[in-house]
């Protein structure tokens, strides 16, 4: 068996934002959009941006968890104990108006990205 | 920052999220139960979409984590516990740091109080020195004092200065008590403590117009001298003293934390300046320590450039006075600093090479010691380690033992500074600068920079070696790794040459150190100082002003002695023996069959004001001519002695008695030549190019002076005498104070305890870091030789002779011994060398110290050899049936 002599090691910071077929950021800006609609707990959370992806994008359950964490972390939601309609005791996380603020700068700049991406694609295609 | 919240309600948002996720769980399963599936597909299901649970409550506890500093709180737990697991190294590793610090510890407590500490006055960094500067005067040492007319012109004339205030050193007698006592005072100009930006603790400053004669008789008192004489009384403002015969207020007493440089004087008062100090010619006169507070934005450059410029409009002015002279400013600080620069970087230079002979010593442990945690490394590589994090871990480990060192290091100091306080303590001067010496905040810092610094020293290169793993072979080997042997060994050798060329540079500066004190030791002071008893006189009372009265007092104390049963001979002088720090007593002289000069281009010579006795009683030889007699008086024609070195320098193959000679002595050029009528031995403490310097000798009687020094040789125990001289002395005036009442070995031992207390300290130093490389060479001799067993077992079963083994291991250290001597002879020596202070440097000639740079090296060379020679006979007499077995 022959091993790398130096084993890499990736760093923590990039593991964090590193999404498989998600750009990094994408996740965060999903559950902040979803917030602001209404306060959700984790479970419900996912059920929703599952559902309203038309299950395109396929994301790990879990890997809200760690986002989530990100963002109770750096305040722009926050997060309390409640009971579920169907009786259950669950999580609610809802907005912050920093989380509200962040949300709106970070889609403004995706929509340019987006814009700038469309028209080189569009441009590729004549 | 709420990291430090997020460190205590840690646990609380690592439960929350636990539950959070197994109630996730839940929900999920219990959907999918109730859409009809079975309960343990359910749970797999639930599982299987919602990822690996593990990773995902880590990956999320890691959003919370203030990694860079968690880790190395583990690291230092981890290396706390191998630490504890390996004694035996801790210790000696811990022990070795601790000296290496202690020592640079305890000489930086010198450079923090007398380099580092500002002056305790208001904006210190504002406050420059006015200086003099002649590049033809002085050796090297260019900074002299302002005269009176010139620093009048210049506090007028300037811009760059909110203020400048003067003062000048006087003594002071103080009647009244059980003793008349003398005083070391400052004469200072009014303004004096507002350009400092001080104010007395008690009462006031001095006011305009109190530097006038007739309202100067007013005083500041020290704290020290508050407390000493009048007893801390609060009401002391407004009292009267005895000063110099003339009564004087007490205006004020200053604080006891007011500083200005390293001695402070006992009183202050104003300074006037009499009517013909001012006069032009009084330039020559240069006796003026000069202080400005810069104006706020002016730069210390803009205020040099200024001083210079207006030195040369007086020296345009008054060429006769002021030709070949400028001025400049320097800050107060650095002025202050400069005067134990050249020790304190000799020193500092050698503790720092014990401190790094010691780390090149920890090196080599941690390096052998590298070869058991092999093992260790490579496991925690393949689990996935980076090597960042190993070297991290290690360099954590060696500031561990750095940090143990430190601190063990500083209880030392704290011992060392006691030491040294107590052996600075020769005169008032070093007295009063011991007191500076403390383990303060800033040596703290300094010690916990430079424990720092000896552990990237000694830990990084062993961290770097040990981490460079190749798992592969490594693994192979089963953890006996020997693949970097050769690295490793080539590590070590490198640091044992560097241990061998930094002592032998350490020695070799401790012996010029050592080998300059003795032969100034040797060469002596051209005195015989047995049963010899001195005593200063300053006749600073105002009934002394004329010279005649001087002369007279002198006349009849020296009378009075010589009189006395038990005194062979008693004499007087101005200056008893020359030292560097005697300036003053270095005067300018023309030779009347040599062109005229102006005074600003005349040669120096010490100057000697003396009794006629003085020479027989300090048994200094007249080698020809005659000495001076009780007829030489003012009515006589002047006469004058000169030394041996006078002649060498200035009449070498000529006659020099009946020569003429005029010796500035006073403000303006005297009218008549003196004839010299004797020649007479060199004397004098002074070493380098001025120890042989040229020396002139006048009778007090012709040239009266104020302050002189008793001496009285006595045919039994002269201390016994001191009542006797005392009597003798106040039976003539009962209010003269007596100052610095010491037998002639003392004053000779005080003038040699500088050089007694650094020899030792250099002594010391060396000795240890001589030691320190013993061990360590020898250790890394045993070590490579014990590493070896095996080969030389092997070797010896096959038929080697015991002397082939020998000379095959101790070939080695003799390499080694000879690339560390040959670099420590071409880097090291020199570069002590150059850090020796100047005055050392030119003490002997260079040459002689070749042999001091060949003794080192030989017993470095000796060390070396016998280093490598132990453990290889040890090696030779091992069983090869033993060594084969030698795991």
């Amino acid at each position: 068996m022959v091993f790398d002599p130096r084993p890499r090691e990736t760093s923590p910071l990039m593991k964090k934002s590193e999404q498989r077929d998600l750009f990094p950021g994408a996740l965060e800006m999903m559950i902040l959009r979803t917030l602001k609609r209404q306060p959700l707990h984790g479970y419900a959370l996912v059920q929703h941006i599952k559902r309203t992806s038309n299950d395109l994008l396929q994301i790990e359950e879990g890997s809200l968890y760690p986002a989530l964490q990100r963002l109770l972390k750096e305040e722009l939601v926050k997060a309390e104990w409640a009971v579920s309609a169907t009786n259950r005791r669950v999580r609610i996380y809802r907005l912050t108006p920093a989380g509200a603020r962040h949300l709106q700068r970070e889609v403004s700049r995706f929509e340019k990205m987006l814009e700038g991406i469309t028209r080189v694609l569009a441009r590729g295609e004549s | 920052m709420n990291w430090f919240k997020q460190l205590f309600s840690r646990r609380r948002l690592y439960n929350d999220l636990s539950e959070e996720i197994q109630a996730h769980l839940e929900e999920k399963i219990e959907e999918l139960v109730a859409s009809g599936m079975p309960r343990k597909e359910a749970a797999a299901s639930a599982r299987r979409e919602f990822g690996n649970v593990t990773l995902v409550e880590q990956d999320s506890r890691t959003v919370w984590r203030w990694a860079a500093i968690e880790d190395f709180f583990m690291d230092v737990r981890f290396g706390a516990r191998m630490l504890r697991k390996n004694p035996g190294f801790a210790a000696v590793a811990i022990v070795t740091l601790a000296l290496g610090i202690a020592a640079n510890s305890t000489i930086f407590s010198m450079v923090s109080g007398w380099m580092l500490r500002p002056p305790s006055i208001k904006d210190p960094g504002r406050m420059v020195m006015i200086l003099s500067t002649n590049p033809a005067k002085g050796w090297g040492w260019d900074r002299n004092p302002v005269s009176v007319p010139d620093f009048v012109a210049w506090r007028g004339q300037n811009h760059s200065f909110e203020g400048m205030a003067a003062s000048e050193w006087g003594d002071f007698a103080l009647t009244g008590g059980a003793e008349p006592e003398r005083l070391n005072g400052l004469r200072v100009s009014e303004s004096y403590f507002d350009v400092l930006g001080v104010s007395p603790t008690l009462g006031r400053n001095f006011l305009p117009g109190e530097g006038q004669s007739g309202h100067n008789q007013v005083v500041i008192l020290s704290h020290g001298l508050w407390q000493r004489w009048f007893g801390s009384d609060l009401k002391v403002v407004g009292q009267a003293v005895n000063l110099n015969g003339e009564r004087c207020t007490v205006i004020g007493v200053m604080a006891s934390s007011f500083r200005l440089g390293l001695y402070g004087p006992q009183l202050w008062t104003p300074l006037v300046f009499a009517p013909e100090s001012v006069l032009p010619a009084a330039r020559e006169n240069r006796s003026l320590s000069v202080l400005a507070r810069m104006k706020s934005g002016v730069s210390v450059a803009a205020a040099k450039a200024e001083m210079a410029s207006l030195a040369q409009r007086s020296e345009q002015t008054y060429p006769g006075t002021s030709k070949g002279w400028s001025a400049t400013a320097t800050l107060l600080q650095q002025c202050i600093a400069d005067e134990v620069r050249p020790a304190m970087r000799f020193l500092m230079g050698t503790v720092i090479f014990v401190l790094l002979i010691g780390c090149a010593n920890i090196a080599n442990l941690q390096l052998a010691r590298g070869t058991d945690r092999q093992r260790e490394l490579v496991v925690r590589a393949a689990l996935g380690a980076s090597r960042f994090r190993l070297v991290r871990q290690l360099l954590v480990e060696s500031l561990l033992l750095a940090f143990a060192g430190g601190a063990l290091g500083l209880l030392l100091a704290s011992w060392g500074v006691t030491m040294l306080r107590s052996a600075l303590n020769w005169n008032d001067y070093v007295r009063s600068m011991s007191r500076e010496v403390t383990l303060d905040n800033t040596v703290l810092a300094f010690t916990l920079g430079i424990s720092v610094f000896a552990a990237i020293l000694f830990g990084l290169a062993p961290a770097l070696h040990q981490t460079a793993l190749d798992l592969h072979s490594t693994f192979k080997e089963g953890g006996r790794a020997s693949s970097h042997g050769k690295a490793r060994n080539r590590t070590h050798s490198v640091l044992v040459a560097a241990e061998i060329a930094l002592a032998l540079a350490l020695l070799t500066g401790a012996g010029i150190f050592v080998q300059n004190f003795l032969y100034e030791v040797y060469a002596g002071f051209g005195i015989d100082p047995n049963q010899v008893l001195t005593a200063n006189i300053s006749l600073s009372s105002a009934r002394y002003k004329e010279p005649s009265k001087q002369a007279d007092f002198f006349k009849n104390v020296v009378q009075h002695l010589d009189a006395l049963p038990g005194v062979i001979s008693a004499g007087a002088t101005t200056t008893l023996v020359p030292n560097a720090m005697d300036e003053e007593r270095v005067v300018t002289f023309s030779i009347a069959s040599q062109p005229a000069l102006l005074r600003a281009k005349r040669e120096r010579t010490d100057y000697f004001a003396i009794s006629p006795d003085y020479l027989r009683t300090l048994r200094i030889p007249l080698l020809r001519g005659r000495s001076f007699l009780p007829t030489d008086s003012v009515q006589a024609p002047p006469v004058a002695l000169v030394n041996q070195a006078f002649v060498q320098r200035y009449f070498p193959n000529e006659e020099p008695l009946g020569k003429r000679v005029r010796l500035d002595t006073s403000a303006s050029d005297r009218l008549e030549w003196t004839e010299i009528v004797g020649l007479v031995g060199n004397v004098g403490a002074r070493s380098g190019e001025q120890k042989d310097f040229p020396q002139v000798y006048e009778p007090y009687l012709q040239r009266p002076s104020p302050v002189m020094t008793l001496a009285v040789r006595t045919n039994s125990d002269p201390a016994a005498f001191v009542p006797i001289l005392r009597r003798a002395v106040w039976n003539l005036d009962g209010e003269q104070p007596i100052t610095a009442v010491q037998t002639m070995n003392q004053v000779v031992t005080d003038y040699r305890a500088g050089g007694v207390v650094v020899s030792s300290l250099m002594g010391a130093f060396a000795g240890l870091g001589m030691a320190l490389a013993i061990v360590g060479v020898f250790g890394v001799m045993a070590y490579t030789v014990a590493r070896r067993t095996h080969e030389i077992g092997i070797r010896m079963a096959l038929g080697a002779q015991r002397k082939d083994v020998l000379r095959m291991v101790t070939r080695k250290g003799i390499v080694l011994g000879a690339f560390g001597v040959g670099i420590g002879l071409a880097l090291g020596a020199p570069l002590m060398w150059l850090l020796l202070p100047p005055d050392e440097q030119t003490a002997i000639p260079f040459n002689q110290h070749i042999a001091v740079f060949l003794a080192a090296a030989f017993l470095m060379a000796l060390v070396a050899l016998l280093a490598s020679y132990i453990p290889a006979r040890r090696a030779t007499k091992v069983d090869p049936i033993v060594a084969l077995r030698y795991e």
